[in-house]
């Protein structure tokens, strides 16, 4: 299953996630937490598949994410 | 948001980009009315108001430099834009009293027109200049999600949003002042919105432009998440001076 973004969206790295779950959001990062912070991106009409969990559910709800049929990815040899 | 008292520090109002502040304003009025009709008939010991349904407002600057400066001055600003047509332009305007900080209360209006343009030459002052607003449309009052700051490169807001409190569903309105820009061959600014202040996504966008002084209002439809913060991405190197509201309805 494929995630299709239907806006500009960004989103904390893997890395960076558990560093802004365990602060309760962006906002409340310190400033030293705030240097470290990596952030992802994807434009409207991009692939989007590595938005965080927690996320992908208010995002899908609100129409601003797609759920793509597995057949848009490239198929490997032998793939029917 | 903002509590408390405020002065005439706290001041702030562009209109299509123009700082009016920096033209020394010695008064800013802005007044929203709705008008009532009285239904008291007989029998009623008190009498009976009914808003008709329809607000106007009215905004009035008085006291300020007659400024001749291109680009910056209040001269520029008005002298040519008195409307001489039914399809006059329409301005873009933002003011606030209670400081130019994140989260503060702002009001903008969908349809402005300068249409008083008044110059005082008086023997030992400077000349002034005075100006009545007229409105057209809605007025739109909303919180400061991008204070006006100078930027020289790339920034978001992130980590200090807007916090709603909850999601809306009634849309919005976007607006967006840029005081100053030289050197970037493009920005463009973006509102975005969060449900749990990790991943944003962007509701509105304003058109490319570098070309200071300007403005622009942006209407959107439907859900608006709990958390707003603004983006703005340059090109090249330069400096940009931006503000960004936004008023959900």
């Amino acid at each position: 299953m494929r995630f299709k973004a239907l806006r500009n969206l960004t989103w904390p790295s893997p890395d960076s996630m558990t560093m802004v779950k365990r602060a309760g959001g962006i906002s409340k990062l310190s400033d030293e937490q705030r240097q470290k912070l990596v952030m992802k991106s994807c434009k409207a009409g991009g692939f989007c598949d590595g938005v965080p969990e927690s996320s992908m559910k208010w995002l899908l709800k609100q129409g601003l994410v797609e759920k793509v049929d597995h057949l848009d990815r490239k198929k490997k040899v032998g793939e029917e | 948001m903002a509590v408390g008292k405020f002065g005439p520090a706290s001041a702030f109002f562009f209109v299509d980009g123009f700082n009016l502040i920096s033209q020394k304003l010695k008064s800013l009025r802005e007044k929203a009315t709705s008008p009532v009709e009285d239904l008291t008939g007989l029998g009623d010991s008190s009498q009976v108001n009914v808003p008709v349904g329809v607000v106007s407002s009215e905004v009035t600057q008085e006291g300020a430099y007659f400024d001749t400066t291109a680009t910056t001055g209040g001269h520029v600003a008005f002298a040519g834009n008195i409307p001489t047509s039914s399809q006059a332009s329409q301005r873009v305007m933002c003011l606030g009293m209670s400081g130019n900080t994140t989260g503060y209360p702002f009001v903008g209006f969908k349809g402005t027109y300068s249409n008083e343009y008044e110059v005082l030459s008086e023997s030992g002052s400077l000349t002034k200049a005075n100006v009545t607003f007229a409105m057209t449309g809605s007025r739109d009052a909303g919180k400061i999600v991008q204070p006006l700051a100078a930027k020289t490169s790339s920034w978001n807001t992130e980590s200090t949003p807007v916090d709603n409190t909850s999601s809306t569903s009634g849309g919005g309105v976007g607006y967006l002042q840029c005081t100053a820009a030289s050197g970037f061959s493009a920005f463009t600014g973006q509102l975005k919105e969060s449900s749990d202040d990790v991943t944003y996504a962007t509701f509105i966008n304003f058109s490319n432009n570098v070309s200071a002084p300007f403005a622009e209002r942006s209407e959107m439809s439907g859900t608006v998440q709990r958390y707003v913060a603004f983006t703005g991405t340059v090109t090249g190197s330069g400096s940009i001076t931006v503000f960004c509201g936004f008023s959900r309805s």
